[in-house]
């Protein structure tokens, strides 16, 4: 290996003191293979955040990064025109209503139909086209579920947050065609990320209108051939 | 040609995001958050800072939402790479205001196997790159793990380890000639 591939490894893991980054730095100004090499290093060894396990963000970070946007420029910002066009749509289309999105988050509890976003801008290929469903069950604090539907694979990406567990009660995850039974996706562990493969059936008719059932069931979800427990909350996909 | 079915659904939300489409944000968010807020709380030690570079990371990916290239690794190994290049500045800049970077030392290294769990999500499980790792002697491996999971710098590493400067640079340099000798087989 070189010394500049050498140089470039150590630029890509940060090995280097204040001084001498500062070296490289002008070094880097001047020479684009440099930065190439940086950037194969970096991504040689990204893969390396794979052994750790997966934390889930606290809901609030969303909302902070969704404000931060929806506001003007802020003093450390010296992005380029491109993200002035994100943020314009950004604050023309969803976020600019924060306040708004967030009381129909609070609102949403027991029941009632949640969070139906409204449609996403329009999406060339039908096949490439990703659902959402959040299903917040107590407020802004309190347990929420993210599903995200991923058509390539099938898989529906299942978060949950806050669920507090008493001891006695599981939450259980279902998916409702309608007119149809609602099929099981399994019970709900707080603070973890599962993809689901869903079946065929199901993939075909989820954009339209599958709905999304939260229920409090027995430890180890609802008794088979049994019926199911009460709701805790309910929402519907709708395409992103 | 590329379809869409050649792509991760991270790519094609960081294409979508970078042609403009300002919901695929959100998706991108979806799929990557919990994994770069691992590498920030690692890097980091304190859960409002890590969320705080987590919240700083996906500003800069809304401000360079076109940086990323098809085919040099994958969408999520550059989203990691921008999150940890954004948990070290802070936690750099954090030494420098004279606060006290949690370091912890022989714990810096990452639980040796995976949860089938996080496994299972590995969109990009890389065996490649961990069987050319094994491949290293001991010390230059967990030197380059250490680097890459603290962000700590040469000087710290070998403070850490109790070793002369000389001694955590030479480990960490034959390591890497040795890794990518194997990862170009």
């Amino acid at each position: 290996m070189t010394e500049r591939e050498i140089l470039a490894a150590e630029l890509a893991l940060r090995l280097l003191s204040n001084e001498e980054q500062d070296q490289a730095r002008a070094e880097l100004a001047r020479d684009p293979e440099l930065i190439e090499l940086v950037a194969e290093w970096e991504a040689l060894l990204a893969p390396l955040a794979n052994e750790l396990d997966a934390v889930l963000p606290d809901p609030k970070t969303w909302q902070r990064i969704t404000e931060s946007l929806a506001r003007p420029r802020a003093e450390n910002d010296n992005d380029r025109e491109a993200a002035d066009q994100l943020r314009v749509q950004l604050r023309r289309s969803r976020w600019g209503g924060a306040a708004a999105a967030a009381a129909a988050l609070v609102l949403g509890y027991l029941g009632a139909p949640l969070l139906q976003r409204g449609t996403g801008p329009a999406i060339d290929n039908p096949a490439a086209q990703m659902l959402m469903a959040s299903l917040p069950v107590g407020g802004d604090q309190g347990p929420r579920l993210a599903l995200t539907y991923l058509p390539q694979s099938r898989d529906l990406v299942v978060e949950a947050s806050n669920v507090p567990g008493d001891g006695v009660h599981d939450h259980e995850l279902w998916l409702v065609v309608p007119d149809g039974s609602p099929v099981s996706m399994g019970v709900i562990t707080s603070g973890t990320q599962r993809r689901v493969a869903l079946p065929a059936e199901l993939a075909q008719r989820i954009d339209t209108g599958l709905g999304v059932v939260l229920t409090r069931e027995p430890l180890g979800g609802a008794p088979k051939g049994g019926t199911a427990g009460p709701v805790v909350a309910s929402g519907k996909f709708s395409t992103i | 040609m590329i379809t869409a079915d050649s792509l991760d659904p991270l790519e094609l939300a960081l294409d979508r995001l970078a042609q403009g489409d300002a919901a695929a944000l959100e998706l991108v968010y979806r799929l990557s958050a919990s994994r770069l807020l691992a590498v920030c709380l690692r890097i980091l030690g304190d859960r409002g800072d890590a969320e705080d570079a987590l919240h700083d990371t996906y500003l800069r990916l809304v401000a360079k939402a076109n940086g990323y290239r098809h085919g040099r690794g994958s969408a999520m190994g550059w989203l990691v790479t921008m999150a940890r290049n954004i948990a070290i500045d802070r936690l750099r800049s954090r030494a420098s205001v004279g606060l006290a970077a949690p370091v912890d030392t022989a714990e810096a290294l990452p639980d040796p196997e995976p949860t089938a769990e996080t496994r299972l999500l590995t969109a990009e499980s890389d065996t490649r790159l961990d069987g050319c790792l094994s491949t290293l002697e001991d010390v230059q491996q967990i030197a380059i793990r250490s680097a890459f999971f603290t962000g700590l710098s040469y000087a710290q590493l070998a403070q850490q380890r109790g070793v002369p400067l000389g001694t955590m640079k030479s480990w960490v340099r034959r390591g890497l000639a040795k890794l990518k000798v194997c990862l170009e087989k």
